[in-house]
């Protein structure tokens, strides 16, 4: 058995025994970041780190107009190009490469809260579940258009019991939408690898225990597109990967 | 001639008919109104479920957001599903005209496509080709309504037509059925466009050629027959509304296209342009389909040219 068999099946191993508690809205992050068991190779596990840049003045993002439902209240903005000080958010991170290993089966929470999806920019591994919850004081319909995946329509009312879904193809992107409220809009990437992240209000990302080897380690942003790096690790190597997009 | 046996047959002129059917024709445009404030308000989901709304056949919903386009939408079809069915029954009661008869059914047959295509749409999550099937026949249905209303009129019942023979070439009636065809490939491309099937340049570039065709149609209409009056005034009309129906098109294209490529939201000038784009689209088609009835009422081609067929064998008889 090679190493990188060994090492993906201990993973699949300790990502099981971690997930007991779904996890909070507002991260985007996978559940927990892939541990190695002791009993595996674990001392030789990567990890990938880094910052995605913007490049350039980022447009200032238009105010949403929310008056036609008085169940939507507050403030908000577009969060289709959020930058903060040149970093960029919500950029999905993922390392491409044919993983063996046991999805989580906590699911992960995407709220309707403040006529806004939080997060607006979800990572799930494939038949991970996504539980929605609708804390508003108002209707909303959740529609999923992915295309290797099933689209969905489905209405959830105010304080109605939170809906999941679980996707089976690898796909990056997949809108959703709220069509009563048509500003609202989230992305979901499903990953079939176990190596992902999503960038942080710092623009930061974290991917934890990977086996050495060469991968590629990709990018992709809901406006700007995707960009691929590839990357070779060693063992126990902590590699940086800064990485900008320019409009 | 014609005249006389157009006449033929005596025709009682019904007034009640007559002005329900104008009434129908008017609240037909509302729902195509209507049906375009859902698509522009991208309000087409809102309510997920056919033929029920949450569920719920009878209840009222909470008329806010998208809902508020998309069941008001509902809400007028339903209407005009009533008035139509009223209109073919009371055609069929009191219509000599057979084929007026079978118009009202055809009516009510295209009321009922129209229903399905709405209520598909919503089921299979808006796909482009059954969208643009909901909104070109919205528009055949609007066409439908409008020629019953012509021809229950007072003008079409009892007036003696005045006649001309038309001998160019092509006759007027092929260009106005030119300027039909022209102009639905001109309703799919712009429906194919809106519901995202297609790209906006076919539509941007056809509008170039139903700007010609139709030019044509009303130039020859107007120039020729200028003592017709039922031909001139839906030419003077198409014209007017094809040049209004141009800047409405820049202004659509410019709001959507160019302003609006990466709105968060649709934005009122967006949804105004589009919706009264879609609006003055649907009178231009009805009106060019009038103007095809006058035309082929008043300005006939020559029996011998209609059925050069029947002439030649006749010759080598």
């Amino acid at each position: 058995m090679s190493n990188r068999v060994l090492l993906s099946l201990c993973l699949a191993a300790s990502l099981v025994a971690c997930q007991k508690q779904p996890t909070s809205p507002g991260t985007g992050q996978p559940p927990s970041s892939p541990k190695l068991s002791p009993a595996g190779d674990a001392s030789a596990a990567a990890q990938i780190s880094g910052t995605v840049y913007f490049k350039g003045d980022p447009p200032r993002p238009p105010a949403i107009d929310m008056s036609a439902d008085p169940g939507c209240r507050g403030s908000i903005q577009s969060e289709s190009l959020v930058v903060h000080d040149g970093k960029l958010q919500n950029v999905f991170v993922y390392v491409k490469g044919n993983f063996t290993f046991v999805p989580p089966r906590n699911p992960l929470v995407v709220e309707q809260r403040g006529c806004q999806y939080v997060p607006h920019v979800l990572a799930v591994a494939v038949s991970q579940p996504i539980e929605f919850r609708n804390t508003d004081p108002t209707n909303h319909n959740i529609h999923g258009m992915p295309q290797a995946n099933d689209a969905w329509n489905a209405s959830q009312p105010a304080q109605a019991p939170p809906m999941t879904r679980t996707f089976q193809h690898a796909e990056t992107m997949i809108p959703v939408k709220c069509n009563q409220h048509p500003w609202m809009k989230m992305y979901i990437n499903v990953s079939d690898s176990p190596f992902f992240a999503v960038t942080d209000a710092r623009g930061h990302f974290d991917i934890n225990g990977l086996p050495p080897g060469t991968y590629d380690l990709v990018f992709v942003h809901e406006t700007l597109g995707p960009q691929r790096h590839s990357i070779t690790v060693g063992p126990r190597e902590r590699k940086v990967i800064d990485v900008s997009f320019v409009r | 001639m014609l005249g006389a046996i157009l006449k033929g047959i005596e025709i009682p002129y019904h007034h009640g008919l007559h002005r329900f059917a104008i009434f129908t024709a008017c609240v037909t445009l509302v729902l195509i109104v209507a049906g375009a404030l859902v698509t522009s308000n991208d309000a087409g989901l809102s309510v997920p479920d056919w033929p029920t709304t949450f569920g719920s056949f009878y209840k009222m919903p909470h008329m806010v957001g998208g809902v508020k386009y998309e069941h008001g939408h509902r809400m007028v079809a339903e209407f005009v599903g009533l008035l139509t069915i009223v209109l073919a029954v009371w055609t069929w009661r009191v219509e000599k005209r057979r084929w007026l008869r079978l118009l009202g059914l055809a009516a009510l047959g295209t009321v009922i496509t129209q229903g399905v295509l709405g209520g598909l749409t919503v089921l299979f999550f808006l796909p482009a080709p059954i969208s643009s099937a909901h909104a070109a026949v919205a528009q055949t249905f609007f066409c439908i309504a409008v020629s019953i209303a012509v021809f229950t009129g007072r003008r079409w019942v009892e007036e003696q037509p005045r006649v001309e023979l038309d001998v160019r070439r092509p006759t007027l009636f092929t260009l106005t059925l030119l300027s039909i065809f022209v102009l639905y490939v001109q309703l799919i491309l712009g429906a194919m466009f809106r519901h995202k099937g297609l790209s906006w340049w076919p539509h941007v570039v056809h509008a170039a050629v139903v700007a010609i065709v139709l030019s044509w149609t009303a130039v020859r209409a107007i120039s020729v027959y200028p003592q017709v009056e039922a031909v001139k005034r839906p030419a003077i009309t198409m014209l007017g509304l094809m040049v209004g129906q141009l800047c409405l098109g820049f202004l659509a294209f410019i709001t959507r296209v160019m302003w609006g490529k990466d709105a968060a939201q649709p934005e009122l000038p967006m949804v105004i342009s589009t919706v009264v784009h879609v609006a003055v689209g649907a009178l231009l088609l009805a009106t060019t389909v009038v103007l095809a009835i006058q035309v082929w009422r008043h300005v006939p081609v020559s029996f011998e040219e209609r059925v050069p067929g029947r002439e030649q064998k006749a010759v080598a008889v």
